[in-house]
């Protein structure tokens, strides 16, 4: 569904990505780890025309999304890939109820009573249809990074990208959101998750990731990464972030 | 010296007359500028190297030269651009515009990049196109930040407005040397003058400040 092919990535004279090669088939969730600076979020940005490829190129569904494509291309990978930012990025000036239809609204152009539909459903989904009115500031980290979720949900997305959905999170909201990515999960959702929590990889993730200075170093079932891998930098790493 | 004001009774209408052109100078040339200066800001941040260098020359041309100096192009050179001779009114206003639009777009700027970039990530993965983001999305959030400093703009306006009374415009300060002129008074009317250009800032200010505190609480 979504490929990376032999995407190198340069900022300046520094190579973030070297030739890094990815599928992520439909269904599958996949779960990138690495140590901080390894490039995982550049990688993951690159899923959704947030950063384009030095050289290699992106596809979504077999068809070339890099380079320069038309606005209609754009479009349709934009409503198609969903993500979720490490900071929310809800907006603020927004409630909650209009962060999640505003995109519908006038991307999809839906009725406002559909969209009102919509985001009730989703918010009760979620647990969180008592916060519609509610602006983004009246609400905890947890909440806004789950209505940062459901505003993406609202495009009914094909892949939702997370990037670091729990790292700006104090820890006991840590699990609300996990919760809900699980969900998703299991509800079939194509997922592609950078992330440092490696109890959702090993529970959720049906691929894990290793990426290291910017190599994918190894991938592979939770089971093979977590207890059988292959490079010491995995062991070590695998090791340092569960046993410390 | 200071006692002889009995001109004020005869010259009051002159007066008032100047303060509503002033004002009128002052919010007309305020509000396109505005306008400009959304312009100017979007095309120095654009990804069109043109465009930033068209935006970035004009804003310095206008930063760095002096406003009687640019009211008196645009009194020479608009009239012989468009081929027809244009009111003094007009004048004031198209050269106040063109000053203030320089520095409200460098306000409009700073307000912009003040904001986390995430914002315009968020709304550009979720489709929606960018002039949407910039006026749903951005705008509302940085002039929110700005006011502050649009609010001072205003307020310079309203005092830069006195300039183009070279021009014949009837504003304030023409009312002053016009009773300079007729009377013979040398302080007087420009303390006058003076007192009215200070009433309608402090009164400003005063909204200004009512203002902000509003739009702290909402949201």
């Amino acid at each position: 569904m979504l490929e990376l092919r032999h995407v190198t990535k340069k900022f300046g004279n520094n190579t973030v990505l070297h030739d890094i090669n990815l599928k992520v088939h439909n269904g599958e969730v996949v779960v990138i780890i690495g140590p901080s600076g390894s490039g995982k979020s550049t990688l993951i940005r690159h899923m959704n025309l947030l950063e384009q490829p030095t050289s290699g190129k992106v596809l979504f569904q077999d068809k070339i999304i890099s380079g320069s494509i038309s606005k209609k291309a754009q479009q349709r990978v934009h409503e198609n890939i969903g993500m979720v930012f490490q900071h929310f990025d809800l907006f603020p000036h927004f409630t909650v109820r209009q962060n999640i239809s505003y995109a519908p609204r006038v991307v999809k152009h839906l009725s406002k009573s559909q969209t009102d539909r919509q985001s009730t459903e989703l918010l009760k989904e979620m647990d969180l249809e008592n916060k519609a009115d509610a602006y983004p500031d009246q609400l905890s980290g947890g909440q806004q990074q789950r209505i940062a979720i459901i505003r993406s949900l609202a495009m009914n997305p094909k892949v939702m990208l997370f990037d670091e959905p729990t790292s700006a999170l104090d820890p006991e909201m840590v699990e609300e959101v996990l919760k809900s990515m699980k969900k998703l999960a299991k509800s079939g959702m194509t997922m592609v998750v950078v992330t440092h929590e490696m109890g959702f990889a090993q529970e959720v993730g049906s691929r894990v990731v290793f990426v290291d200075r910017g190599h994918i170093l190894e991938q592979g079932t939770p089971d093979e990464i977590f207890h059988h891998a292959k490079h010491e930098r995995t062991k070590n790493f695998i090791s340092k972030i569960l046993y410390t | 010296m200071f006692s002889n004001y009995s001109f004020i009774t005869e010259y009051w209408p002159l007066f008032m007359h100047g303060l509503v052109t002033t004002i009128e100078l002052a919010v007309i040339s305020i509000v396109l500028g505005l306008l400009l200066g959304i312009a100017l800001a979007v095309m120095k941040m654009s990804k069109s190297n043109l465009l930033s260098l068209i935006a970035k020359t004009y804003i310095g041309f206008i930063r760095n030269t002096p406003l009687l100096v640019q009211i008196y192009i645009v009194y020479i050179g608009l009239p012989q651009l468009l081929g027809f001779s244009v009111n003094d009114f007009v004048t004031g206003i198209v050269a106040l515009t063109l000053y203030s639009g320089a520095y409200i777009a460098e306000i409009i700027r700073s307000g912009i990049q003040s904001l986390p970039v995430g914002q315009t990530e968020a709304a550009e993965s979720l489709g929606i196109p960018s002039y949407r983001i910039l006026l749903n999305i951005i705008l509302p959030q940085a002039f929110k930040n700005i006011l502050p400093a649009l609010g001072n703009q205003l307020i310079g306006n309203v005092k830069d407005s006195s300039l183009v009374s070279v021009l014949g415009i009837t504003d304030i300060m023409f009312a002053a040397q016009t009773v300079r002129g007729s009377t013979a008074l040398g302080l007087e009317p420009m303390i006058i003058a003076s007192a009215l250009y200070l009433v309608i800032c402090l009164i400003l200010n005063q909204i200004l400040a009512l203002f902000e505190r509003r739009m702290r609480h909402d949201a």
